[in-house]
């Protein structure tokens, strides 16, 4: 099956709001898909690959540790709505993870919608995240043994990777 | 807050005692100003030098008058401009946009204000989130109380943040159970395993007996 990433916001997609009408998905979501120029970043994962290893390659680029959440799904989903998807090269610190970056392109209001409310409707078997320990642990472990890149990190990532290395 | 009962003494060591009212959270500290790095919360001796400390401070600023009412004058005025600096704070995160992982100009203006409020600014943001306030500014707030590294302020963030784990939505308990783990004191545990015992929501019960195994 090829399954594809989506960083979310583990805390908001958690729950139904008690006004949300049945089969209904929460219009906050929209909030944090943030497109960019009508285009949305999502990571291909290989068969055995984890999901965890795209937070941590993404939380490199962030300026502060914080927990990072994800939802997993099915290409067929996007493929099914007639989504675009092309490969483009990620950007987060780990050079095996920008390969497997995905743009969902041409998006609109309407496919956005459908998109979400899939994902929205599957979301408790598919959602993942990582406390901010495991990330700073990640981001640690991932530069000592190699497959992370300091230098592509956040400047406060790198200070605080490199006062977690072992010495 | 309700600030009540202010106990003026002749001495220059003992200008005011002030005691939140009972529905605070936050312990007890003077309202004066404290500079963090100056405080040990669990420490009376440390306290006993604060104060005498900001007594001087006080007379200084002061005027000569002795009286109580010079005093009650100025708690007023220091809560005063608390919450005022707390409005401007939280009218400004309403046009600031979250990113998951990014710094926050509203974490770092709440990071200098409890820094040099001390605990005061705990009990008042803690009275003001409870206010009707957004819920990504909420959940933004949290997470500050739990990354900002203001030793004198430790209980009163442990307080907060084991409160609003009780909270009705799951993004605000999520958020509360992450905040307590990053507050890296081995306290949290007890709060987190108790809120997983209690959670509904599967998924965010899985999460919080995680975060409580992560404490140290």
């Amino acid at each position: 099956m090829n399954r594809l990433y989506l960083g979310v916001p583990f805390g908001i997609w958690l729950e139904s709001p008690p006004w949300l009408p049945a089969g209904g998905a929460p219009g906050e979501l929209l909030d944090d898909l943030r497109l960019d120029e009508s285009e949305l970043s999502v990571f291909l994962l290989p068969e055995d690959a984890e999901p965890q290893r795209v937070a941590i390659a993404l939380a490199g680029k962030r300026s502060r540790l914080e927990a990072s959440g994800w939802i997993v799904f099915d290409l067929e989903i996007v493929t099914g709505l007639a989504i675009e998807i092309t490969k483009t090269k990620g950007q987060t610190v780990d050079p095996v993870v920008d390969e497997w970056h995905r743009d969902l392109r041409k998006l609109t209001v309407n496919s956005v919608a459908a998109f979400v409310h899939r994902l929205w409707a599957i979301r408790e078997k598919a959602l993942g995240n990582l406390a901010s320990k495991e990330v700073k642990a990640g981001l640690v472990n991932g530069v000592n043994g190699g497959h992370l890149k300091l230098d592509l990190m956040h400047q406060a990532m790198q200070t605080m990777v490199k006062a977690n290395l072992p010495r | 807050m309700t600030i009540t009962a202010a106990r003026v003494q002749s001495s220059p060591t003992r200008i005011a005692v002030l005691k939140p009212s009972t529905d605070s959270t936050a312990p007890a500290r003077p309202l004066r100003p404290v500079r963090p790095d100056q405080t040990s919360t669990h420490d009376p001796a440390v306290w006993d030098i604060v104060w005498t400390v900001n007594a001087a401070k006080l007379q200084m600023l002061e005027s000569a008058d002795e009286g109580s009412t010079a005093v009650h004058v100025s708690e007023d005025a220091a809560a005063k401009t608390l919450d005022a600096e707390l409005d401007h704070i939280l009218a400004g995160a309403q046009y600031e946009e979250f990113e998951e992982g990014m710094s926050s100009e509203f974490e770092g203006r709440l990071k200098t204000l409890v820094g040099y409020y001390g605990e005061q600014s705990i009990t008042a943001l803690h009275a003001r989130l409870q206010s009707g306030i957004k819920s990504h500014i909420l959940i933004e707030a949290l997470g500050a109380l739990g990354r900002m590294r203001v030793r004198a302020t430790l209980a009163g963030r442990v307080a907060v943040l084991a409160r609003w784990l009780g909270n009705d939505a799951a993004s605000v308990r999520y958020a509360a159970g992450c905040a307590l783990l990053d507050l890296d004191v081995p306290i949290a545990r007890g709060f987190l395993e108790r809120a997983a015992g209690v959670e509904q929501n599967q998924l965010l019960r899985e999460s919080l007996r995680k975060l409580a195994r992560l404490v140290r």
